[in-house]
């Protein structure tokens, strides 16, 4: 019984580790749903239940992993992460211990705080962006990610 | 200049109705894929890397919105097929099926309206009352089978009793349910949606029961129109330039009440509406529509009055406009 689990469980990480992107620093992307499970005394828990299915209006929770797997430091690390044009970012979810965030609204080729961003109104001139414009989110490291040190990247998102 | 208008009562016109958009969601099917990048310094070499791509595919939601765009509707006792006209919209993402069913003896009202032979069809000549063209529903025949975001409208069509009092209410219900299923928002039927993938419910609950009723009245609404001509030279000429202001009385005569009645009149050839001009009972009224109660819709160039419901007592409401001569 241990031997089966113990099996599964190194296939598992065999397959995450094969499907990563070779190099110094690794990188994983997953899409969960947010459940919340009640106990029988009430206690409710929330969790993360990963899914590769949605219907619109479900919320899906994007969470990028980082760890740097080199023997050095890494500088100026930042993970960017393109909004699918299907989902609709949730204002404020975006969130990384130890980051900063920015978002870009030109498909990725300038960042900025929200208030910085604006978009060209064929009537009303320029205008601020609102999170519906928001085509990439960045979050950018504030400091050096050591070797073997890791963290992650998250934000929500509605299927429209 | 002949000139006709025309009151509708117990029928709330196309200008008037309600079509609240819905936003249909991703279609059933699309997958959708995220790959985040990473971009780093590592030994003062600039470096990028891209993660696993992560894939969601969208399920079938089964969704619908059943509305009645005749809530209420003006009848007389003893009056055979009168229709109330409901609109059928799939919400969902995939293409659905639905089947129909009325209901005609509601708690509450004050009557049962009878059925007739066939108490539903399509308004397949999109004409908004029943007429020889629609074709009848029959029920697991010609269900009606509808893309994402498509809509069909339905009549409900049943005989008033004869011997009603004034003001009697008979209600008909309305119903469409998802063919492939319907139950909680959430449930789910695994594997039953377009090409195979799972449907679930989604917030309607896949199925709607929406009423609308009959109201008894023996009421008659008159219409006296009259015009007058001021032209451009402080005379009464009818030349091009000129401005004819028309002022119609409408009145309610009899007993009951003429329920959501709405004046329309269309605007004559060779002349051109004077913008902001419509005035009920001497107050302004804006060309905007569902602002107050009046409207102007310019194609087709129609003024468009909402008196709502009227019964003798109301007295004579008395609709102004002006239009010019081209």
């Amino acid at each position: 019984m241990y031997r089966k689990i113990l099996f599964s469980i190194i296939t598992l990480f065999g397959a995450t580790a094969l499907s990563a992107q070779q190099g110094n620093l690794e990188l994983k992307t997953t899409a969960a749903k947010q459940e919340v499970v009640v106990d029988d005394e009430g206690n409710q828990t929330t969790r993360l239940i990963p899914v590769n299915t949605a219907v619109p209006g479900d919320e899906i929770v994007y969470t990028v992993t980082f760890s740097n797997i080199s023997t050095e430091s890494a500088e100026n690390v930042r993970v960017t992460n393109p909004i699918p044009s299907q989902m609709a970012f949730i204002p404020g979810t975006a969130f990384g211990p130890g980051t900063d965030v920015s978002y870009s609204v030109d498909g990725g080729e300038t960042f900025g705080a929200p208030e910085e961003l604006t978009i060209a109104d064929p009537e009303a001139g320029t205008r601020i962006a609102t999170a519906e414009d928001y085509t990439h989110i960045r979050w950018t490291l504030k400091t050096p990610l050591d070797a073997g040190a890791q963290g992650f990247a998250r934000y929500r998102a509605r299927l429209r | 200049m002949k000139h006709i208008s025309q009151i509708v009562f117990g029928a709330v016109i196309v200008a008037c109705w309600t079509s609240p958009s819905f936003a249909v969601g991703t279609p059933v099917g699309t997958s959708i894929d995220n790959v985040a990048q990473v971009t780093f310094d590592l030994g003062g070499t600039t470096l990028t890397q891209n993660s696993n791509p992560v894939s969601i595919t969208v399920e079938e939601i089964l969704d619908l919105n059943l509305l009645a765009q005749t809530p209420q509707r003006s009848v007389q006792a003893g009056d055979a097929d009168q229709w109330l006209l409901f609109t059928l919209t799939n919400t969902g993402n995939g293409t659905e099926t639905f089947q129909i069913s009325s209901n005609n003896v509601v708690a509450g009202d004050d009557f049962d309206p009878v059925a007739p032979a066939v108490t539903i069809y399509f308004d397949s000549d999109s004409s908004g009352d029943l007429s020889p063209a629609d074709i009848a529903y029959v029920p697991g025949s010609n269900d009606p089978n509808l893309a994402a975001d498509e809509s069909v409208d339905l009549l409900a069509v049943y005989d008033i009793p004869p011997g009603l009092p004034d003001g009697s209410r008979g209600v008909v219900e309305l119903s469409a349910v998802a063919a492939t299923g319907s139950g909680n928002p959430g449930d789910v039927f695994a594997g039953l949606g377009d090409g195979g993938i799972d449907a679930v419910v989604g917030a309607s609950g896949a199925a709607a029961t929406t009423p609308a009723e009959y109201v008894v009245g023996n009421v008659q609404l008159d219409l006296v129109k009259s015009a007058a001509v001021n032209d451009q030279f402080g005379g009464s000429q009818p030349v091009p330039g000129a401005t004819i202001v028309y002022t119609v009385t409408v009145t309610a005569t009899g007993t009951g009440t003429a329920v959501n009645s709405v004046f329309r009149d269309p605007i004559p050839a060779n002349t051109t509406y004077v913008a902001g001009s419509i005035l009920l009972n001497g107050a302004s009224l804006t060309d905007t529509p569902a602002d107050d109660a009046g409207e102007f819709t310019p194609s087709p160039a129609e003024v468009v009055v909402t008196l709502g419901n009227l019964t003798a007592a109301s007295g004579a409401q008395t609709v102004q406009f002006s239009v010019t001569i081209d």
